[in-house]
């Protein structure tokens, strides 16, 4: 994928949700990237990508973890909120990363390593989840809530 | 690559503030314990990789997601559901608008 927010086609326009967000130790795998935009499309809700300002062709689809089941803030510790400045469980922004296996047409959702922003300070940090219960390669589907009571 | 020899309790320093501490040595295995600053990165190296190869294959197909479109389950949650949970985030001091 290119830059999503280049895009020149007639789809409908990306929009800059929220950022930019700092990320002191970058991502695994984009190690020299270290600031990020968030950014959107309407009609692709509740789906986000982080877009590298370092290099506009990286971006990451993303998704709020807040929507989904397997809740990651709870689980965060001390020495990890320590990472993006200590923020309060209220002001935790978590992520799961997402991948897309075109063959399959399957997307799925690692829960084994969120993406946590400070939204006051605007740091941001791939945490390592060390549950037994999380994976890299979670189907999206598995994820969905279908009640309110999830 | 350094390679040095420790003892069960001995340690060994990198840099200012990092220290590698051998707690335990038998079994085949070494429990190491590791202090460091808070804003340095500790990763098991088969884990970071993992995790490393799942960010790039993200990258990667990222314009996948998009032609594949919302899947209609995560469609009806952000109406129905996700709604009451977005407003909860729209709160919070970062304003997403989407």
């Amino acid at each position: 994928m290119g830059d999503p927010s280049q895009d020149t086609s007639t789809e409908p326009e990306w929009i800059e949700a929220a950022g930019p967000a700092h990320f002191p130790a970058g991502l695994p795998g984009f190690e020299d990237h270290k600031q990020y935009m968030l950014v959107g499309r309407n009609d692709m809700r509740p789906f986000l990508w982080l877009r590298s300002m370092d290099d506009p062709e990286v971006a990451l689809p993303i998704i709020s973890c807040l929507l989904l089941k397997k809740q990651v803030v709870p689980h965060i510790t001390k020495e990890q909120l320590s990472l993006v400045g200590n923020p309060s469980p209220e002001e935790i922004a978590p992520y799961y990363v997402l991948r897309v296996d075109a063959n399959e047409g399957i997307i799925t959702a690692n829960t084994k390593a969120p993406i946590i922003i400070n939204s006051i300070t605007k740091q941001g940090h791939q945490i390592f989840m060390d549950l037994e219960n999380l994976r890299v390669d979670e189907p999206l589907v598995n994820l969905v809530p279908f009640s309110e009571d999830t | 690559m350094l390679v040095l020899t420790r003892k069960n309790g001995e340690s060994i320093r990198v840099a200012d503030g990092i220290i590698f501490t051998i707690l335990e040595c038998g079994n085949n295995q070494v429990k190491v314990g590791i202090s460091a600053p808070t804003h340095l990165p500790i990763h098991r190296e088969e884990i970071y990789l993992r995790i490393r190869e799942e960010n790039l294959a993200a990258a990667q197909g990222s314009g996948a997601v998009q032609t594949l479109g919302v899947p209609d389950s995560l469609l009806k949650m952000v109406q129905a559901k996700g709604s009451r949970r977005e407003r909860k985030w729209r709160n919070g001091a970062v304003t997403v608008q989407l």
